[in-house]
C-alpha cells in the first residue's frame, strides 16, 4: 500500500477509535456518577483528606521518616479521627425519650420567646402586643401556627410521652421532669389557642405507628448500609497516599504528544488551585470555628458543646450563602434550650440567660462579618476570585443537580473549571496551538 | 547453540518461578512493570544528570518519569515554545534542529541514554531549538514542577540533580565559548 494512503487510513482509524471509546467512557462515566451518587461524598472526602495530608507526608519524609511509615502514621491518625468523630456524633444523637423532651421543650421555648419579643403576656387575652407585633403580627402568627403544628407531638408520640411520665426512675422521680411536663401541657394549650385541631396532627400522622414498629429494625439496617458506604473513605485516602503519582501519569498518558507539555502544565496549575482552595478552606473553617467558640464561651454557653456547635457552623460555612444559615439555626436552637435552663456563666457580666438567643444571633452575625471582611480576603486572596452572582448560581445549580453534595462542591468545581479553562487557553496560545 | 538453548530454558524456568512473571498474570498486572523498571534504571544510570544517585534514589526519580512514544518525523517540541520538561532518549533517535528564516541547521542527533531540553528544568523560557524524532522513538520526560516538588520533599536527591545540572550547563557553556573563539579566529 502507498505509505501516504496507509498513513491516511491509520489516522482515520485512530479518529474513529478515539471517538467511539471516548463516547463509551463518557456515557459510562455519567451513568456511574448518577447511579453511584451515594459513594461520591465519601470518595471525594477521602480524596480531599489525602490531598490535605500530602504536604504532611512530604514534611515527614523531609524529616527522615520513610514513606511507608509516614503513610501508616497518617492513615492511623485519619482512622482514629474518623472513629472519634463517629463516636461523638452517635453520642450526640438523642435517644427516643430525649428526642421527645427536646421537641416539647423546643416548642415551648420558641413560643415563650416569640411572646416575649412581641410583648404578649397572656395567651387567653386578646392583646395588642408591642409595635413589632402590631406591624408584623398578622404575617408572623400563621408562621408560628405552622411551626407549632410541625413541632407538636403526634398522637403516638403523645401516648409514649404520657406513658414515660408515669414511669419512675430508681429514686422514685418521674422520668419526665415536672417542668418538661408543664411545658407539654402549655404546648397543648398553645395548640388550642392557635386554633390547630389535634385531629389534624393525628390524621397527618396516620400510619406512623406502623412505621414506628419497623423503625428500630430499619435504623440498624440503615446504620449498617451507611457505615459500609463510608468504609470507602479510608480506602480512598490510603490509595491516594500510596499512589505515588500513578494517577497523574495515567491521566497524562491519555494526552496526545502535541499537548504533552501543555497538559503537564495545566494539570499542575489545577493541582495547585485545588491545593490552595483546600488549604484555604481548611484554614477558614478553623478560624471561623475558633472565633465562634471563643465568643460563644464569652456569652456563657458550655465550652464543650460550644466546640461541637462551632465546628458544625465552621464546616457549614463552607457552603456559600446557605451554610451560614445552618450555623445560625443550630446555635440559636441550642441557645434557646440553654436560656430555658437559666444557668449560664458568661464572661461578660451584662449578659443574662433571657437574652441568650439574641446574643447567640449577634455572635454568629459578628463572626460572619469577621469572616467576610478579614478571614476570606486574607486566607484566599485572589484564589477564589469569583463574582458573587456566579457563586450563588453555581450553588443553586449544584443543589438542583446533585442535592446536598452539589451544594457542597459547587464552588470547588467552579474554581477547578475556571483554572482549567484559564490555564488551557493560556498554554494553547503559548504553544502556538491557537491564536 | 545447544548450551544457549539450555540457558534460555533455565532462565525461563527461573522467571516462571515468580507467579507474576507468567504471561497471563504479567498481562493483567502490567502496571507493576517489573522488567520495564529495570530498563528505566539502566537508561537513567547512563545519564550524567543522575550518575551520582544511588539505586534507591533512582527509583524515586523513576516515579516522576513519563514515558512517551513518538512516530518518525514527529516533533517532540518546537522552537520558541515554553519548556516544561526535559527528555531522555530511551529508544530510537531524536534530531535537534534550529530553523531560522526557513533555513534548518542540524545541531545534534541524540541516541539512547542521551538527554535534551534540560534548561526547561530551570524555568519556562522558550525552547532555543526544535526536537524531532527520526524513527519510532520512546522518550522519558521529567517535568519541572515534579522536580521542584522532589527538591522540597527530598532535598538530598534534588540537590544532587541540580548540582549535576549546573555542572553540565557550565561544561556546555565552556564548549560554546571555545567554538565561538575558534569561529572568531577563523574570521
Amino acid at each position: 500500500m502507498d505509505p501516504a494512503e496507509f498513513k491516511k487510513q491509520r489516522r482515520k482509524r485512530s479518529i474513529i477509535y478515539h471517538t467511539v471509546f471516548s463516547a463509551i467512557f463518557l456515557t459510562l462515566g455519567v451513568y456511574l456518577l448518577i447511579s453511584l451518587q451515594a459513594l461520591i461524598l465519601p470518595m471525594v472526602l477521602g480524596f480531599l483528606a489525602a490531598y490535605l495530608c500530602m504536604p504532611l507526608l512530604d514534611m515527614l519524609r523531609r524529616n527522615g521518616v520513610p514513606k511507608g511509615a509516614g503513610i501508616l502514621i497518617l492513615f492511623l491518625v485519619f482512622v482514629i479521627l474518623i472513629m472519634f468523630i463517629s463516636r461523638e456524633v452517635v453520642r450526640l444523637i438523642p435517644d427516643e425519650q430525649e428526642m421527645l423532651e427536646l421537641q416539647v421543650n423546643l416548642q415551648y421555648q420558641i413560643n415563650e420567646q416569640y411572646r416575649a419579643y412581641m410583648g404578649i403576656e397572656d395567651l387567653a387575652e386578646d392583646e395588642d402586643g408591642n409595635l413589632l407585633y402590631q406591624v408584623f403580627g398578622e404575617e408572623l402568627d400563621p408562621m408560628m401556627s405552622t411551626l407549632n403544628r410541625f413541632l407538636m407531638l403526634d398522637e403516638y408520640e403523645r401516648e409514649q410521652f404520657e406513658e414515660l411520665r408515669n414511669t419512675y426512675d430508681h429514686e422514685g422521680n418521674p422520668i419526665i421532669s415536672n417542668h418538661t411536663w408543664r411545658h407539654y401541657q402549655q404546648n397543648l394549650e398553645e395548640l388550642n389557642y392557635l386554633g390547630i385541631d389535634e385531629e389534624m396532627i393525628e390524621v397527618q400522622d396516620e400510619g406512623e405507628e406502623e412505621a414506628e414498629a419497623t423503625r428500630e429494625h430499619s435504623l440498624i439496617a440503615e446504620i449498617i448500609s451507611v457505615a459500609s458506604i463510608w468504609l470507602i473513605m479510608p480506602v480512598v485516602f490510603l490509595f491516594m497516599l500510596v499512589d505515588d503519582g500513578r494517577l497523574k501519569k495515567s491521566l497524562i498518558s491519555l494526552v496526545p504528544n502535541t499537548y504533552f507539555e501543555m497538559g503537564l502544565t495545566a494539570l499542575d496549575n489545577v493541582d495547585r488551585a485545588i491545593g490552595n482552595y483546600l488549604r484555604g478552606t481548611f484554614m477558614e473553617v478553623v478560624a471561623v470555628a475558633a472565633t465562634l467558640w471563643i465568643l460563644l464561651v464569652m456569652i456563657g454557653l458550655d465550652w464543650g458543646i460550644s466546640i461541637i456547635l462551632s465546628l458544625i457552623a465552621g464546616i457549614a460555612n463552607v457552603i456559600p450563602f446557605f451554610g451560614s444559615v445552618v450555623g445560625l439555626v443550630v446555635i440559636a436552637l441550642y441557645a434557646l434550650m440553654e436560656s430555658h435552663m437559666g444557668e449560664i456563666n458568661p464572661w461578660l457580666p451584662f449578659i443574662q440567660a433571657d437574652h441568650l438567643l439574641l446574643w447567640s444571633v449577634v455572635v454568629v452575625m459578628l463572626v460572619q462579618l469577621i469572616d467576610n471582611v478579614y478571614f476570606k480576603p486574607v486566607i484566599f486572596g485572589s484564589v477564589v476570585d469569583l463574582h458573587p452572582l456566579v457563586v450563588f448560581l453555581a450553588a443553586i445549580a449544584g443543589s438542583v443537580m446533585f442535592g446536598f453534595i452539589g451544594l457542597l462542591f459547587a464552588i470547588p468545581v467552579i474554581v477547578v473549571l475556571k483554572e482549567l479553562y484559564g490555564t488551557i487557553h493560556r498554554e494553547l496560545k503559548a504553544y502556538f496551538l491557537i491564536y | 547453540m545447544k548450551s544457549d538453548g539450555k540457558a534460555e530454558k533455565q532462565a525461563d524456568n527461573v522467571n516462571e518461578q515468580f507467579w507474576y512473571n507468567h504471561p497471563f498474570w504479567a498481562n493483567i498486572f502490567d502496571w507493576f512493570q517489573f522488567s520495564s523498571d529495570e530498563d528505566v534504571y539502566d537508561v537513567l544510570h547512563q545519564i550524567p544528570l543522575f550518575e551520582h544517585l544511588s539505586h534507591r534514589e533512582l527509583k524515586t526519580v523513576s516515579t516522576l518519569l513519563h514515558e512517551r512514544e513518538y512516530e518518525p518525523e514527529e516533533f517532540v517540541f518546537r522552537m520558541h515554545q515554553p519548556g516544561a520538561a526535559m527528555f531522555i532518549v530511551e529508544q530510537g533517535e531524536v534530531e535537534v534542529i534550529h530553523d531560522m528564516d526557513s533555513e534548518v541547521f542540524h545541531l545534534a542527533r541524540l541516541k539512547k541514554g542521551e538527554f535534551f531540553g534540560e534548561l526547561a528544568l530551570l524555568d519556562n523560557s522558550p525552547r532555543s531549538a526544535s526536537a524531532v524524532a527520526q524513527k519510532k522513538t520512546r522518550l522519558l520526560a521529567i517535568f519541572r514542577a515534579d522536580l521542584d516538588k522532589l527538591m522540597m520533599s527530598q532535598p538530598t536527591i534534588g540537590g544532587k540533580i541540580m548540582k549535576q545540572l549546573a555542572i553540565i550547563i557550565g561544561m556546555r557553556l565552556k564548549a560554546t565559548n571555545e567554538q565561538l573563539s575558534q569561529v572568531n579566529l577563523e574570521v
